[in-house]
Parts: structure tokens; C-alpha cells; sequence
């Protein structure tokens, strides 16, 4: 049992364990003791001050001031509240004033922070820092102007990813968050993932937006404009439309799209199912070679860049698939143009992605096919999102439609690619049978599901052989892993990595959910449980049995690896000494 | 051959405003000379203040050092013609004996500087060759710690720390006994002894002279302290811009190794301790503990919140003492001479001696040890020789950046932490800044805010932006646009930052603004009622002017005013044109009537 | 590896090198090579003794660094300790100066009075500012 301290909170006697800070305790009393730097399991800086409390005659940051016995704290005086107070104008008074134009307006922690203290006037005014925007990586933008160097961003790209792309740099008021010797992000080791931007309390961080592109696209009656969305979009887009977390919108979402314009509205769980194909059958050659294992999925391209930029020498491991939208884009430039009858230069491909990563990975040349890129444009959900809201949809009242043929239809393994092991167990579902020649009850690999940072798992064949799977999600995890594999102390056959933490249903691209939320539920859990359950309502739940993906190799790609499959649907990869985005 | 090198220093006075000053003195002593045909061998110097103001003008021949006082243009005649021709001195010109007593000093112990002071922590600074270990040992060296480690336990070790009343000279003043203790108290195998070496305050330099002068002493320190806590690892964190201090520490520490005095089995008595240096990048908040700690683990030089302290979690979340190069300094002659010597020395609450750094507008200028309880009149007017050019004094700033100000009628306080403090000020580092009659403490409080909010480590917005705030305010007083609003927001923001900043230096910031601002508030009503800067120092606030009855006319100034905006006719009085006016001051500088004046 | 006793020992063979008083038996002269003394220039002031006495034959004499004693405005500080006699600071030294203290003082026995300290009522007349020459 664990040792539990007793203390005095306003004078309410409070028992928490041994550890707990007082500002957790206070949350057990009843007192939301107001915060901004601090983000749960991500940032305990306590430079705000926002947090502060009475603690004899200091004040001290509750959220890391570990209760001791007897302490008797006060949240409620009036020194509290007027350092509470005069902290949050100090900010203010450094920080842009552009709240109507800001995309994080509404959802801004040090907006609400403001009005929950009641700061109705500035006391203290002055210089502002002046910053250029830093809008060079095809990523991500940073606005230095709106930066409240609460340092979450710094946390989860050191601490969650083992990046360290950024830190504080400069001293005192000139210091912002930036890379080393003041580079732009884009020349950084940043690998584009966007959880600085899912961190950041203001609008400090956001993706580089190219809604105004694809309006301009739907806007061009010479172009076929085309949509496809990833399986994590469907079980957050409804977040921002005020409804509950873990909420499923497939059929609300694709109504939306073709409200918006967009001429055909794909799913890429097709191209997940396509993915499984050439991954699961790249899977098989290997483990009957028994060469360049463990084979590594390529899906996420912050973890590929993680792997170009940081362990090189094992680029031969990573699968030479294509990511699912990028398949997809491929097809549809090529299959798809020619069934329709279209000049593949015609057709634009957007792709709707939880992602800000897949913004870069857009732009990678070898995703190309003569100079036309696969896909064009990717809007995360939040861009999505903001679309609908811009012509006035109402979402929640929305009716469900159906996607397009021919890429509509998705496998239940395919949604499952919107979670950290969805890939994984969707690659077992098909590679399994394949290998034993029948087919399987069980489809739910369950040793693979949940959020552990690594979970290792060995499935025996029929035959025998066992495959050595190990599903890693966030980078730290992945470099741990990563450096055992180097130094030969474990041995793989298949591994799943996410960069981000829980996978693509917490992408960069997602929506935004602030502290005060993130410390009372955990959000990944509630998307991957709408994920599952996405997958348990599918006909289809294994990739081999889509009868579209059928058709497809009978009418178009041979089979699995063929040669055309490899033209469209591989790629490679190159080894990035100085980490950059090119 | 030696050549006896006659020189003759003449302090006329000018330079202090003294009553008689005739600033012809040296031009007549020139044409004498040249006149005797003796300016080829003899070296004319005309001095500043030399603080004898009541018999200025004042003329000093060397090499007999003879000094002749209230000297006259006749008198610098019979100088030359008796003195410097014919080699007698002038007799009935010396001032008498009991007036002006002129005396060569063989050793410098003598002087009056140096009689006051009780050296302890800088014992052997400038007594042994700091290079050399066995001058170290040859004062009774490493004895302290062989008697430590052969005839004490740790326990006892700390009893005597604890009973001799030493408290932390880095600042904060915490008792080192205790600090040990607490660490001592940590069930841990890993445990680290700390020496702060980085010394941020401006104007400090009495750990430089210490880790130059005598670095044994440290490492001794050190070591005992290892022993008491339960360590065997120590660092020396000491800031790259002092090369001299690191080159020494680092050949001693190469000499304590070489003797196992440093290493495995020290003084074969089983006890392992070692050092090494770690070089800060001068910043001044990585003098602050946790960012110290942070520092040597190469991280940012950013603060920790407190607690956790770095006696229960520092260096690599191992518990950790810290201590200051004066406190190490000052514990072996602690366990040679015992606890109860050294409490005997200082006052009731605070024990030993203070190391100061006498700055500013002081006649002696340098390093003094005195016992705690010494006034602050002792060793400004006593030790440091008071005030130079006969100014009065205005106020004195302890404890540098995060200090304040203490005023004339506090001047006979004695020395202690608690005083200070009570005064809205702090012993601080040792810094000890004097100020005379023109400076202006609203500039003075700009100066230290300019100095802390570029040394903010940034990341704590009480003290990343409310310094920059402070800093505003007052900038925009010494401007001559401040508002008496103004005046209650420096306060309110200086006690807000105080209370909400992370670490020492945002929650001591303010201190300069709040102490000038109690003591001198008059001061800061002038600049932004009046617009005036009673001591003349505010740039915009300060007017120049000619004095009708003085001006010659000669046009001097007109033509120096490098904006032109003098104007006059020759031979009649010039005038100023205050708009046009750049406030650079050459006009008085070049004015040879002292017609121009300020105010 | 030394000893306690070793210490003792040490302590007892150094200590005439240590010793301020006219009890000494060899000559010492000891610069300040603190900061404030090498940035006073001392460091020519040592080189000049090094070159002059290390190896010489005619008189022995120990050329020691020593640190600050806190009146750095008076650097280079340089002591002179010759058997017989008290101790002698020089202040404000340099290497023109230093060479006239070697000559007259350390070989000719004389202390060359004009570099030492001048105090008339407490103050310290060496301690001027130039203003012109
Ligand atoms: C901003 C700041 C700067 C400091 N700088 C120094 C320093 O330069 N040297 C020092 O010894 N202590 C410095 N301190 C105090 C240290 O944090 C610490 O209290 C001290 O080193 C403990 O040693 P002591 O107990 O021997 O004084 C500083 C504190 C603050 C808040
Ligand atoms: S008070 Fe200043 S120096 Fe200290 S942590 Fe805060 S910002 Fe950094
Ligand atoms: S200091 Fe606690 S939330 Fe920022």
C-alpha cells in the first residue's frame, strides 16, 4: 500500500498518496487550481506561475509542490489571486493581440486563462517581443509573437519523440523556442509530427494550412478534384463540432465533403487494405529469406524521417511500401484516371489526414510518378473542420453518407490503421492466413492493442515459425528499441512504429484538446475505442477479403509486389545526414 | 646605474572643488621647471583627489616624499629654487607634524586599510605562492582535514560546523552545518559536494581571489565536507571568464593528487574524495543552485523550483551540497583553532567574518575581511577611507543586483544577515557599492534592473517579463515622463514579482527599485513632478545654462558645441539653446570661467 | 602518497620559505599573479626575475607568485623579504622599477623608498588617479 500524506487545503483536510503534487490533490477537493505551463505527463517547468498557492509565507507552484504531511496550503487568498493575476497580464502584455485572427481563438488555454481570472483591464503594458514567422517547413508554422514559453512543446519533442528539434534559446526577454543557432524548423531534426502543436497552450504552433489551395482547386472546373480521409479523421472531426470525444462521424463527415465540392470522396482504408497486400507479402518474402528482418512499417512518415535522419544503417528494414493515402493518390492518378477517362494531370487528390506529417511527406519527390506528385494537397482534421464551418454546415444534424466507388470501401483492418497496433494486427489478420492456408476465427489481436509504449508480442504459425512482432508508438520508445536492434540485444521479425503517442488517432493533425480536458480523460483511449468499434461494425474486417482490393489486382496490378504494383506502389528512402525536409 | 628619478605629484584641488584650489599651480610649477632648466629630468604629474582636501593644494616631491600643503604661487618658487636646486627642503612650507603626518610604509600590513580587517577566509591570499602545495602545507594545510578525518566522525564533523555558527556566504545565508546535515540525513551511496565558484554578481571578486590566491584551501574544504556528508565526488563549478582561477585550481588539484590528498584513501585513512572542475558560461543565475546543477548536467542554466532541495535530490537527482568559495574557505582554520574561536568572532546570529568588495565612489578600492557586527561605517570610512574629492557620502548598495541601498543614518549598523535584510537589503555575495553625492538613485535602480532583466534566465514570466516591465517604468522616469501613477506601480510590481518569481534572482530583482524607492522617494518625485534630477545625472533631465556674470565671452564653448546650439557676440555673454541642447556636456568641460552650470 | 606525519614534515622543510619575518634565511620576492596583478602587467615583472635569478650565481633568491591581498589598484604589488629585514611592498610596480629594486635593493641592500607605500593622515598618496603627465 502505498504511504498517504495528510494535509490542509483551505482548510479542508486532505489524504493523498505519497508523491501526489498539491495541485492533483487540490483537483481531489474539488479546486481546479488554474494552470498554463503544466500539461500532465508532458510538462512540469512550473515557470507560469500561473499555479501558485500560500505555502507559509512562500507562494510556491502547485504543480510541483509535492504535498508533505501537516503543510497548510491556501488557494484562496488575496495574494494568491492578485500574483495569479498580475502573472497572466504580464503575459498578455507580451503576447500578440490578435485573438480574432488567431486559429486557436475559442480554444486558447490562455485566453480562458484570462477570462477565469478576470482580467478585464492591462495594468501593465510595454514592449512585445518582434519575431519573424518561422513558416519554412512544409509542416508546420511558429508563431514566436504568440509564444507563452510554457516549454510543452520542448517537453514532448525531447522527452515523448527524443527529437529535440527545439529548446529555449536566448536569455531572459529575448527568449523564444527555436532550433539551434536560430535555424527555421524546416532545418531542423524536426520530423514533422506536430505534437508540439497538439501541446501548445496558444497559437503559437499550428500546421501549415492549405485550405485556401484546395478551395481554389474545387473552384477550377477543369479539375477532378478528389478526397479521400484517413480512418483516425472519423473519430475526432466530431470534436470540433462540440460533440463528445471518441464520437464516430464517418457518415456526417463524407456528407460534409461533398457539401464541400469535392467530386468523388474516397476512403483510405482501401488504401490500407492496399498497403496490407504489398506489406504483408513483403512481410512473407522476408521471413521465408530470413533477411533484412525485422521488417519495419513505413506508413508514418515522422517515424521514416526519424529513421532517414537518425538511424540510417537501418533504412534496408523499412518497408518499401507506400503509405495508404499515397497508394491511394497513385491509383487514383493512374487506375482510377484511366477507368474514368481523365487526364491524371486533371485530378487532384486531397487527402484529409489526423497528420501534419503527411503535409511533408506530400511533398517528398520519390512520391511522385513523372513529376506529378501522388497526392496534392493534405488538410488535417482541423482544416477539415474548419471548412465545414466556413460554409455554415451544420454537422451535428448532418445526414450519413456513403463513400464513392471505386475506393469506398475499406476493410475493418484498414480503420484499425488510426491506432498504435492497428497496422500490425491488420498485417497479422492477412499475413496469417496467407501463411497457414486457411481461414482464422480469430481476427482480434488484442496483445497488440492498448497504450503501452512498447508492447512485444510472438504469434506462432501453423507451421511453427513465430513471428517476433514488437508495436511501438512515439519516438522515445522507437529509439530505445531502435538502439537494442543496433547493438543486437533483440531480435524482431515485424515491427509497427507511430510517432505519435497512441498513433494517428492523436496525430499532429487532430483536434486540439486543451489541459484542463487532457488532465481528466484520457483521450487516446476514447478515440481507439471508436476506432475498434469502427472495425467491429465492417463486413470486411481482413485486407486479403475486400473484394475491391480483389478486383484491383485482377484488373490492374498482377499481384501483390508485381512489377506495375512496385512502379506505383513502393518507394525508397535516403539517408538524411543533416536532418532537412527535402 | 640607477638614477635617482625625481617626481613631483601636485594635487591642486580642482579635481575636489576645494576651497583654495588654484588651478595654476601646475602650470607655475612647469614654468618653473623649465626655467631651472630641470623639466628634462625631473617628471610632473598632476593627480587627482588624494583625499587631503583640508591642505590642498598639495605638492609632493619624491623621491623623499616630502609633502608641501596649501602651496601658493610664491611657495612653488622656493619649492623649486631651495627643494629641487639646491636639495633642501622647505621647511617652514611642511605642514607640522601633528597636522599632516607623511610617513613611507615598508609592508602594506601597516596600513590603515589593513589594520581593521580579520583575514580568515583570505588568510594565506598573498601570504603563499598559490602554485606551490607545501607553502599551503607549510600554513598548517591539510592539517584541518587530518585531523577530521583521523580523530572526528562525520557526525562530530557537523556537531562542530553547527556549533561554529558559519553561515553560507553565497548569499542566501543558510547555516552550513545544517545544509550538511540535511544531506548527511539522505540515505544515498552517491552523494556530491558543490563548490559555487561563479561569482555573477558585478563588481564581486572575492571568490576569484580566493580560488587565485589560495586554492587548497577550497579543495581542504572540500574534502571535509565530503567526509561529513558522505560523498566522494566533488566539483568545482567556476565560470570560464576567470582562466587565472582555473589554472590553479587545476594544477592544485593535480598536487593534492599527486600527495593522496585527493583520491583513494586519502592520508591512508580508507577515505576516497575527488574533484574536478566544471566551467560555468558566466551567466549570473547559474550562480543559483539548481541552475548551477543544471549547468554541470549540461543542460540549460535554468532554475528548479525549490523544493525538492539539492540536499535531498541535486546532481543527477543525487543529494547534493552547495557551498560558496568563501564559506569552503573559511572552514579548515574551523577545525585548526574549533568552533569556539570562530563563534567568538561577529555578533550574536552571525558568526566569523565577511569578505567585501569595496566599489564605487570610495577612496579604497579592493578586497576586506572584517568580523561580522563591524559597522558600515567602519569600512567606508575607516577601512575603505571614505568618500573620494570630498563628496558626501549618498548611500551604499549591498548585496549587488539583489541588494538595496542603505542610507547615511543606518550607517552605524553592524553588519549581520538579519540587519541587512531588515533594512531591504541583503549581505548578499559581498558586493558593496558606495555612492556619493551625485548619483542619482533613480538611474542607480535603472542600472541594476538593465543588469538583471539581460541576466533573467527566462523562463519565469514574473521575472522574464516583469523585470522589462520595472525596467520601462523607470526609463521612462529618468526620461521626465514618468506620473506619480508610476511611482505605486514599480511598487506593486516589484512586490508581485518578488512573491511569484521561480528562483533568487526574479524574487530579489526588484529590490534595488523598492529600497531606492523607500529611501529616496523625494528623489523619484523630482524626476516626475518637477522633471528634475536633483543630482544631475538623467540626461534629459539635466539643463545647461550660462552664467551671464561669469561668461567672458571668449566663445569657446559656441565653438565646441558640436549641435550648435550656442549662440553669442564675442566678449559679450553666450547663450544655450535648451531644445537644440544634446545634454553632452562639452561646453562645461571646455568653459575656462566655470560659467557654464547644471541643474 | 603522503602521511599525517608527512604532513609535519612537509610544514617544517617549507617553512622559511613562508616566513614573513627577518628570521628567513633566503630571499623571496613574491608578484602578485592574481588577476589584478597580471592585468597590471606583472607577468613582465616575473619574467624579468626569472631570467635574471633562476640558475644565478651570485645571489639566491626565491621568485614566487603570490595571490591578492585586495588592493589591486596598487598592482603589481611586489614583496621583497630579505633576511635580517622587515618585509618590503612595492607598489604600482613595473619592469623598469622592478630593475631598479633588484639593483639597489636586492644586491645593494637598499630599499628603494619612493615605491613603497606613502601615507600621510591615513591616506594612501599612492593611490592617485593621473590626470595629466
Ligand atoms: C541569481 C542567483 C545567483 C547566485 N549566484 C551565486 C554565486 O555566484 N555564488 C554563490 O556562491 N552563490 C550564488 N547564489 C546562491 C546559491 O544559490 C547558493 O545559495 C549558494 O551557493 C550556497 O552556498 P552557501 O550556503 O555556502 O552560501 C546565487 C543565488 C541566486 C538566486
Ligand atoms: S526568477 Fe528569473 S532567473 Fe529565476 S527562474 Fe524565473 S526567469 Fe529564471
Ligand atoms: S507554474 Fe504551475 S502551471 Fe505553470
Amino acid at each position: 500500500m502505498a504511504e498517504l500524506v495528510k494535509f490542509m487545503i483551505d482548510g479542508q483536510e486532505v489524504e493523498v498518496e505519497k508523491g501526489t503534487t498539491v495541485l492533483e490533490a487540490a483537483k481531489s477537493v474539488g479546486i481546479a487550481i488554474p494552470t498554463l505551463c503544466y500539461l500532465k505527463g508532458i510538462s512540469q517547468t512550473s515557470g507560469c506561475r500561473v499555479c501558485l498557492v500560500e505555502a507559509g509565507p512562500k507562494l510556491l507552484a502547485s504543480c510541483s509542490l509535492v504535498a508533505e504531511p501537516n503543510m497548510q496550503i491556501k488557494t484562496n487568498t488575496q495574494k494568491v489571486r492578485s500574483a495569479r493575476k498580475t502573472v497572466v497580464e504580464f503575459l498578455l502584455s507580451n503576447h500578440k493581440e490578435e485573438c480574432t485572427l488567431c486559429s486557436r481563438t475559442g480554444n486558447c488555454e490562455l485566453q480562458s486563462l484570462s477570462y477565469d481570472l478576470k482580467i478585464d483591464r492591462m495594468h501593465y503594458t510595454g514592449r512585445r517581443k518582434e519575431v519573424a514567422l518561422d513558416d519554412v517547413s512544409p509542416s508546420l508554422v511558429r508563431d514566436q509573437e504568440k509564444c507563452v514559453l510554457c516549454g510543452r512543446c520542448v517537453a514532448v519533442c525531447k522527452n515523448t519523440q527524443s527529437v529535440s528539434a527545439i529548446g529555449l534559446i536566448n536569455r531572459g526577454f529575448e527568449t523564444v523556442v527555436g532550433s539551434p543557432f536560430g535555424r527555421s524548423l524546416a532545418e531542423s531534426t524536426c520530423i514533422n509530427c506536430g505534437q508540439c502543436i497538439m501541446v501548445c497552450p496558444v497559437g503559437a504552433l499550428q500546421e501549415r494550412e492549405s485550405i485556401d489551395d484546395v478551395w481554389d482547386a474545387i473552384a477550377d472546373p477543369q479539375k477532378v478534384v478528389v478526397v479521400q480521409t484517413a480512418p483516425a479523421v472519423r473519430v475526432a472531426l466530431g470534436e470540433e463540432f462540440g460533440m463528445p470525444i471518441g464520437t464516430r462521424v464517418t457518415g456526417k463527415m463524407v456528407s460534409a465533403l461533398r457539401m464541400l465540392g469535392f467530386d468523388k470522396v474516397f476512403d483510405t482504408d482501401f488504401g490500407a487494405d492496399l498497403t496490407i497486400m504489398e506489406e504483408g507479402t513483403e512481410l512473407i518474402t522476408r521471413l521465408t529469406s530470413g533477411e533484412q528482418l525485422p521488417l519495419m512499417t513505413s506508413c508514418c512518415p515522422g517515424w521514416v524521417k526519424f529513421v532517414e535522419g537518425q538511424f540510417p544503417d537501418l533504412i534496408p528494414n523499412l518497408s518499401s511500401a507506400k503509405s495508404p493515402h499515397e497508394m491511394e493518390g497513385a491509383i487514383i492518378k493512374s487506375y482510377f484516371a484511366k477507368k474514368m477517362n481523365v487526364n491524371p494531370q486533371d485530378i487532384v487528390v486531397v487527402s484529409i489526414m489526423p497528420c501534419v506529417g503527411k503535409k511533408y511527406e506530400q511533398q517528398r519527390e520519390e512520391l511522385s510518378v513523372e513529376g506529378m506528385q501522388d497526392v496534392d494537397y493534405v488538410l488535417t482534421t482541423r482544416e477539415l473542420a474548419r471548412m465545414i464551418k466556413q460554409l455554415g454546415i451544420d454537422f451535428v444534424d448532418l445526414k450519413e453518407g456513403e463513400f464513392d466507388d471505386p475506393f469506398g470501401r475499406g476493410s475493418g483492418a484498414g480503420v484499425i490503421f488510426g491506432a498504435t497496433g492497428g497496422v500490425a494486427e491488420a498485417a497479422l489478420r492477412t499475413v496469417y492466413e496467407i501463411l497457414a492456408g486457411e481461414e482464422l476465427d480469430t481476427i482480434e489481436y488484442t496483445a497488440v492493442r492498448g497504450l503501452d509504449g512498447i508492447k512485444e508480442n510472438e504469434l506462432e504459425l501453423p507451421n511453427g515459425q513465430k513471428i517476433r512482432t514488437a508495436v511501438i508508438h512515439g519516438l522515445a520508445n522507437a529509439r530505445k528499441v531502435m538502439d537494442h536492434i543496433r547493438k543486437g540485444e533483440k531480435n524482431y521479425d515485424f515491427i509497427e512504429v507511430m510517432a505519435c503517442p497512441g498513433g494517428c488517432i492523436a496525430g499532429g493533425g487532430q483536434p486540439i484538446v486543451p489541459a484542463k480536458v487532457r488532465s481528466k480523460v484520457d483521450v487516446r483511449a476514447l478515440r481507439a475505442k471508436a476506432i475498434y468499434a469502427e472495425d467491429v461494425d465492417m463486413p470486411i474486417r481482413k485486407s486479403h477479403k475486400n473484394p475491391d482490393i480483389k478486383r484491383i489486382y485482377d484488373e490492374f496490378l498482377g499481384e501483390p509486389n508485381s512489377h506495375v504494383a512496385h512502379e506505383l506502389l513502393h518507394t525508397h528512402y535516403k539517408a538524411k545526414t543533416q536532418s532537412s525536409n527535402e | 646605474m640607477a638614477t635617482q628619478q625625481r617626481q613631483i605629484v601636485v594635487s591642486d584641488g580642482i579635481d575636489c572643488h576645494a576651497k583654495h584650489a588654484d588651478k595654476n599651480i601646475v602650470k607655475m610649477m612647469r614654468r618653473a621647471l623649465t626655467k631651472n632648466n630641470l623639466a628634462d629630468q625631473i617628471e610632473l604629474v598632476r593627480a587627482g583627489c588624494l583625499s587631503l582636501c583640508e591642505f590642498e593644494p598639495v605638492v609632493i616631491v619624491y623621491p623623499e616624499g616630502i609633502v608641501y600643503s596649501h602651496v601658493t604661487a610664491s611657495d612653488v618658487e622656493a619649492i623649486v629654487k631651495e627643494h629641487l636646486v639646491a636639495g633642501t627642503p622647505v621647511e617652514r612650507l611642511i605642514a607640522p607634524e601633528n597636522e599632516l603626518r607623511s610617513e613611507r610604509i615598508p609592508a602594506i600590513d601597516n596600513i590603515p586599510f589593513f589594520k581593521d580587517q580579520v583575514r580568515i577566509a583570505l588568510r594565506n591570499c598573498g601570504m603563499i605562492d598559490p602554485e606551490n602545495i607545501d607553502e599551503y602545507i607549510a600554513v598548517q594545510g591539510y592539517k584541518a582535514l587530518a585531523k577530521v578525518l583521523t580523530t572526528m566522525t562525520p557526525d562530530q564533523v557537523i556537531d562542530e560546523m553547527k556549533k561554529s555558527g558559519l553561515r553560507g556566504r553565497g548569499g542566501g545565508g543558510f547555516p552550513t552545518g545544517n545544509k550538511w546535515e540535511f544531506a548527511a540525513k539522505q540515505d544515498n551511496t552517491v552523494k556530491y559536494m558543490i563548490c559555487n565558484g561563479d561569482e555573477g554578481d558585478p563588481g564581486a571578486f572575492m571568490d576569484r581571489s580566493v580560488l587565485e590566491s589560495d586554492p587548497h584551501s577550497v579543495l581542504e574544504a572540500m574534502t571535509i565536507g565530503g567526509y561529513a556528508i558522505g560523498s566522494h565526488q566533488g566539483f568545482i563549478y567556476v565560470r570560464a571568464e576567470y582562466p587565472v582561477a582555473v589554472e590553479r585550481l587545476q594544477l592544485a588539484i593535480e598536487q593534492a593528487r599527486t600527495y593522496g590528498l585527493l583520491g583513494d584513501n586519502i592520508l591512508g585513512t580508507g577515505f576516497a574524495f575527488d574533484i574536478d572542475i566544471r566551467l560555468g558560461a558566466g551567466a549570473f543565475v547559474c550562480g543559483e543552485e539548481t541552475a548551477l546543477i543544471n549547468s554541470i548536467e549540461g543542460k540549460r542554466g535554468m532554475p528548479n523550483p525549490k523544493p525538492p532541495f539539492p540536499a535531498v535530490s541535486g546532481l543527477w537527482g543525487k543529494p547534493t551540497v552547495i557551498n560558496n568559495v568563501e564559506t569552503l574557505a573559511s572552514i579548515p582554520p574551523i577545525f585548526l583553532r574549533g568552533a569556539d574561536w570562530f563563534s567568538s568572532i561577529g555578533t550574536e546570529r552571525s558568526k566569523g567574518t565577511k569578505v567585501f568588495a569595496l566599489g564605487g565612489n570610495i577612496n579604497h578600492t579592493g578586497l576586506v575581511e572584517v568580523p561580522m557586527g563591524t559597522t558600515l561605517r567602519q569600512v567606508i570610512f575607516d577601512i575603505g577611507g571614505g568618500i573620494p574629492k570630498g563628496k558626501k557620502f549618498k548611500a551604499v548598495q549591498t548585496g549587488g543586483p539583489s541588494g538595496g541601498c542603505i542610507t547615511e543614518e543606518f550607517l552605524d549598523t553592524p553588519i549581520e544577515y538579519d540587519t541587512l535584510i531588515k533594512l531591504g537589503s541583503m549581505m548578499g555575495s559581498g558586493g558593496m557599492i558606495i555612492m556619493d553625492e551625485d548619483t542619482c538613485m533613480v538611474d542607480v535602480a535603472r542600472f541594476y534592473l538593465d543588469f538583471t532583466k539581460d541576466e533573467s534566465c527566462g523562463k519565469c514570466s514574473p521575472c522574464r517579463i516583469g523585470t522589462v516591465r520595472l525596467l520601462e517604468i523607470l526609463e521612462k522616469i529618468t526620461m521626465g515622463k514618468g506620473t506619480m501613477d508610476d511611482l505605486d506601480a514599480l511598487r506593486n510590481l516589484g512586490e508581485q514579482i518578488k512573491v511569484a518569481s521561480l528562483c533568487g534572482l526574479g524574487q530579489t530583482a526588484p529590490n534595488p527599485v523598492l529600497s531606492t524607492l523607500n529611501y529616496f522617494y523625494d528623489e523619484y518625485v523630482a524626476h516626475v513632478v518637477e522633471k528634475r534630477c536633483p543630482a544631475g545625472v538623467c540626461k534629459s533631465l539635466v539643463h545647461y545654462e550660462i552664467d551671464a556674470q561669469a561668461c567672458k565671452g571668449c566663445g569657446v564653448c559656441a565653438k565646441n558645441c558640436p549641435v550648435e546650439a550656442i549662440t553669442g557676440e564675442i566678449k559679450s555673454a553666450h547663450l544655450i539653446d535648451d531644445d537644440l541642447c544634446i545634454r553632452c556636456g562639452t561646453c562645461a568641460d571646455v568653459c575656462n570661467f566655470d560659467a557654464v552650470a547644471t541643474h | 602518497m603522503i602521511t599525517i606525519e608527512d604532513l609535519d614534515i612537509i610544514a617544517q622543510k617549507t617553512k622559511d620559505r613562508i616566513d614573513q619575518s627577518p628570521a628567513r634565511t633566503v630571499i623571496r620576492i613574491a608578484t602578485c599573479m592574481a588577476t589584478g596583478g597580471i592585468a597590471a602587467g606583472s607577468q613582465a615583472i616575473m619574467d624579468l626575475m626569472h631570467t635574471r635569478f633562476d640558475g644565478s650565481t651570485d645571489v639566491e633568491v626565491q621568485v614566487v607568485k603570490k595571490g591578492c591581498v585586495g588592493m589591486c589598484r596598487l598592482d603589481p604589488l611586489v614583496d621583497v623579504l630579505v633576511p635580517g629585514n622587515e618585509k618590503v611592498t612595492y607598489v604600482k610596480m613595473d619592469k623598469e622599477r622592478m630593475q631598479r629594486v633588484i639593483e639597489e635593493h636586492i644586491l645593494g641592500g637598499q630599499v628603494v623608498a619612493e615605491y613603497t607605500l606613502h601615507v600621510a593622515n591615513d591616506h594612501l598618496l599612492n593611490d592617485y588617479t593621473v590626470l595629466e603627465a
